[in-house]
């Protein structure tokens, strides 16, 4: 697994899906895409 | 708006606790359940393809959408000892309630779209031709004010309508960022 000085990549990119995906999936902004 | 309260978290926490404390607190972070908020953004992308295939889907849209938000709500709840996330749940059960009173969908001003989207975006809001959670905004809407009624556009890099809901979510998600940045900042300066 890829490290950066010691600290997971894998991991924190993963972890920073979970946080994105809290508020994206839960928000309720309207924008046009078309 | 969507994703800006993590961007600017992330940003600030990497400035405030330095890019090595705040990486490694963010490989650290234990969300309980975590992973059922990308399932619940997967089902959403999936009812936005398989609606046209599969009429159930467009008929029942607005009750989906409400047991997406009340899974999200429950899994919000579960974390609710982490700094932040009252702020979250308490934006999404302001969306949640909005939605719930009107059908299931998040109204939308029309007035705020004409101002910011095209006359185009505009029709098809109106006219709700495409599945959506979202509705245009009239007389008959309850709770008007917790729909999306502020429009946001240049200077800000992004044109959308978004709900307080939306802008009390953000903050929840920039103090949770912050405090887990800062925390881990403060636990390894005391460990040296």
């Amino acid at each position: 697994m890829k490290k950066l000085e010691g600290i997971k990549i894998t991991r924190i990119l993963f972890n920073a899906m979970i946080v994105a995906s809290v508020v994206v999936s839960l928000s309720a902004g309207f924008k046009f895409v078309g | 708006m969507v994703y800006d309260g993590i961007l600017i978290g992330l940003l600030v926490g990497l400035i405030r606790a330095g890019w090595r404390n705040g990486l490694t607190a963010l490989s650290q972070i234990q969300i309980r359940g975590g992973l059922i908020f990308p399932a619940l953004l997967l089902i959403q992308f999936a009812l936005f393809l398989l609606h046209e295939r599969i009429e159930v889907i467009e008929e029942y849209s607005g009750y989906m959408f409400m047991v997406i938000y009340a899974v999200g709500l429950y899994v919000l709840w579960l974390n609710r000892n982490e700094k932040g996330f009252w702020w979250i749940f308490t934006g999404v059960a302001l969306n949640f309630l909005v939605m719930l009173v009107n059908g299931g969908k998040m109204p939308v001003s029309i007035e705020a779209a004409a101002a910011v989207l095209s006359p185009v975006a505009v029709e098809v809001l109106q006219e709700g031709t495409t599945l959506s959670k979202h509705m245009a905004l009239n007389e008959s809407t309850l709770l008007p004010f917790l729909g999306d009624i502020i429009p946001l556009t240049s200077p800000y890099p992004r044109t959308q309508i978004i709900s307080i809901g939306d802008v009390i979510m953000n903050v929840g998600i920039f103090i949770y960022l912050q405090h887990m940045m800062l925390a881990y900042k403060l636990r390894a300066s005391l460990e040296q």
